[in-house]
């Protein structure tokens, strides 16, 4: 496998689990509370859905920094901007949030955006 | 038969008050609050993307990471950004909220410039204004 095949799959990789990560975040933040209390320590570690969520989100940053490594900062950054577009899909399918006109345009200028600013 | 009917009919009902429901909730179902944390929460993991940047440079044995002080440093801002994430997420849309997240490359782009002297091109500058229109778009739709 040719370094190329190996950013790009390293960066889908990292885009799912954020993706996936994110979805399960919001899935599992309803119960989530800040405390000090034995109680409720537990309470957030027998929220699987929330835990699941964190450790997907921290495993895509270490795909990312593997990708990050093999590859330039003006191609790994933009293909890691495929997220935003997993997390819209997801929302839309797990979550039956409703897109508009501007949601859409403004995922489209983020991602224009995300590539020039590393060019 | 009849409690098949009245079973539909309830699902009707329970469909129009759903329908009703969402029409009162007023149009913004993404509270300021929530776009203020996820906004935080972006400065935070953009804090730990400078460090992680500032580390991959000496990676190699398990104990060069585990002595890595800027790679540790950098998940735990990491680990912030992400509580702080989720108690934005906790009131408002992910598909509003996650493309906020695009916010950490403006920040990164500024600390970069004062950090590491990088140098910013008339295009990036472009990029930085299209990520902040971009955003303010979603901020804007979230109302629609």
């Amino acid at each position: 496998m040719n370094s190329d095949t190996m950013i790009i799959l390293l960066i889908l990789i990292a885009a799912v689990m954020a993706s996936v990560g994110a979805l399960l975040l919001k899935k599992g933040s309803a119960k989530f509370k800040i405390t000090a209390s034995i109680n409720g320590i537990l309470n957030i570690i027998k929220n699987y859905i929330l835990i699941i969520g964190i450790l997907m989100y921290g495993l895509s940053s270490v795909f990312f920094i593997m990708a990050l490594r093999l590859g330039e900062l003006s191609v790994v950054y933009p293909l890691t901007s495929i997220s935003y577009i997993f997390v819209t899909i997801l929302s839309i399918y797990f979550l039956k949030e409703h897109m508009n006109k501007y949601k859409w345009l403004g995922i489209a200028f983020i991602i224009l955006g995300v590539i020039l600013v590393k060019m | 038969m009849v409690a098949k009917r009245k079973k539909s009919s309830e699902t009707r009902k329970n469909y129009s008050a759903k329908k009703k429901d969402s029409k009162n909730l007023g149009k913004r179902k993404t509270s300021i609050k929530s776009i203020m944390l996820v906004i935080i929460c972006t400065i935070l993991t953009s804090t730990g993307q400078i460090l992680f940047k500032y580390s991959t440079s000496n990676l190699g044995s398990i104990h060069s990471i585990i002595t890595n002080i800027p790679l540790l440093a950098g998940f735990i801002f990491y680990g912030l950004g992400a509580i702080v994430l989720i108690l934005a997420l906790r009131e408002g849309e992910l598909s509003i909220l996650y493309p906020f997240i695009a916010l950490s490359f403006v920040w990164v782009a500024l600390l970069s410039i004062q950090l590491f002297g990088e140098h910013v091109s008339l295009i990036n500058w472009l990029g930085i204004v299209g990520i902040i229109f971009g955003v303010s778009l979603i901020g804007y739709g979230s109302g629609k």
